[in-house]
């Protein structure tokens, strides 16, 4: 499992595309929350949480996109399959590996609660690590999402616009401005379906035992689904 | 030891494993002729219980590949079709990623006996073909499987490397089981010790090899074209 691992976090940590990949991520929300402080004049983490989980729905499908698709395309799944290794351990091992990436991405991000709690003196950090609480978790479903949707795919491109889709689609179905449009009698429905309702409960500070297993959930089905797709025999 | 019992795999509509029934035995390299689209990666794939099979019953070392295939893979060595490796990693790393999935120290050896030592630290995407296919054939040595399968491992070697692969294959063939597929039947020749003959994924043939040169090519001539 350990070699597996290895094996798979090496693949982005030994070439400058995933580099790049963490470095952009960074910048792109540190630039559009430094923007908005500007624009808006208060100075909020909300904000910050806010992108960071639309953030998420682009960045996870990038880096998830090849996880399967690539093996499939290449045939080294069967060089996997020919191992000692169950195909838990090989969705584990590309869930696990991803999730690192994501982890070191967000811990550079940061760097913008630290500065802004060093220019206002008013972050109340519990409240910061359970915002962080909440990406990480919506982080960890979102990989699971993508991962499972590269294992049906040998297309990397058709992997990450399937995954941007139904992830944007999710986020969407929370969102206020669609909130707009649906009828009121579906917004409890769409409401409980999107990971949005869920999540701004961390970002504002607060832990709810269903909002965790929301997340924890999510993440258990996807990769249940992509060891199921993999123990296809056919 | 492996033992296939009137075992079938369909595809949809297609039925590319039909009512196969063979054992193969310690010692044995047995070349699994035939040509393209026989059944042959199929029926490799069915040892390692990469696939299931649709009928019939499959056993290797006294285990179902499709019910144990973790137990199963630990016995085997194998090298698939066109022999897909990581192409980023060195042959180093890729050696040693296998290894440590196997759970086995001694892949220097391996290294040595396939004469890889010179290329150990290159990009595995930078090597020749014949060097590749070391790499793939070292990866299926890695822990000293009693059961090789190798599926066309000679395949687009000029034929020097050919035939370095096929006095390997010879060499390390003594005390194991090795079923060998290709569809160029020269390069069975100087290789195996018994013959099965595989077209539109039924056996047409299983027996010894043709003692006389070129004998094979007769063999597989009137088995498959009625010549």
């Amino acid at each position: 499992m350990l070699a597996l691992y290895k094996k798979d976090l090496g693949r982005y940590l030994n070439n400058l595309t995933g580099y790049l990949s963490i470095g952009l991520f960074s910048m792109i929300i540190s630039f559009l929350f430094v923007k908005d402080i500007f624009i808006v004049g208060s100075v909020s983490l909300i904000p910050l949480f806010d992108l960071l989980v639309w953030g998420l729905a682009v960045f996870t499908p990038v880096l998830s996109m090849s996880s399967f698709s690539d093996e499939k395309k290449d045939n080294t799944l069967e060089v996997l399959l020919s191992l000692p290794v169950s195909e838990a351990q090989i969705v584990a091992s590309k869930v696990l590996s991803i999730f690192t990436l994501l982890i070191i991405t967000l811990f550079l991000t940061l760097s913008l609660p630290i500065s802004i709690s060093f220019l206002t003196h008013d972050v109340y950090i519990p409240e910061v690590l359970v915002g962080y609480l909440g990406v990480i978790l919506a982080g960890l479903a979102f990989v699971s999402v993508s991962v499972f949707i590269s294992s049906i795919t040998e297309n990397r491109v058709l992997s990450f616009i399937a995954s941007l889709v139904i992830l944007m689609s999710l986020l969407l179905m929370g969102s206020d401005f669609f909130a707009s449009f649906a009828p009121r009698s579906l917004q409890g429905v769409l409401n409980s379906i999107s990971p949005v309702y869920y999540y701004r409960m961390f970002s504002r500070g607060v832990i709810e035992l269903k909002a965790v297993l929301y997340f924890i959930a999510m993440t258990v089905v996807f990769i249940f689904m992509t060891v199921v797709e993999l123990e296809k025999r056919n | 030891m492996i033992r296939f019992n009137s075992v079938s795999k369909r595809f949809g509509n297609v039925l590319a494993v039909n009512r196969v029934s063979f054992t193969a035995k310690k010692g044995e390299i047995i070349g699994f002729l035939g040509p393209n689209g026989a059944g042959k990666t199929t029926t490799m794939r069915l040892i390692l219980g990469i696939l299931s099979p649709t009928e019939g019953e499959i056993n290797v070392e006294g285990l179902s590949p499709t019910e144990s295939r973790i137990s199963v893979v630990k016995r085997i060595g194998y090298l698939p079709e066109n022999n897909p490796l990581y192409k980023n990693m060195s042959v180093s790393e890729y050696l040693k990623f296998i290894a440590d999935v196997k759970k086995d120290n001694n892949w220097k050896e391996v290294v040595e006996s396939v004469g890889l030592n010179e290329k150990i630290n290159t990009q595995i995407g930078k090597l020749s073909r014949g060097y590749k296919q070391r790499v793939g054939l070292a990866a299926a040595l890695i822990s000293n499987p009693q059961i090789l399968i190798l599926d066309e491992p000679t395949s687009g070697l000029d034929p020097l490397e050919q035939d370095k692969i096929k006095s390997l294959i010879k060499k390390i063939g003594k005390n194991k089981t090795i079923i060998f597929s290709t569809h160029i039947l020269s390069e069975a020749e100087d290789v195996v010790n018994r013959v099965i003959i595989i077209n539109e994924g039924k056996i047409m043939y299983d027996g010894s090899k043709p003692k006389r040169k070129g004998g094979l090519d007769k063999l597989f001539r009137k088995v498959i074209k009625g010549e």
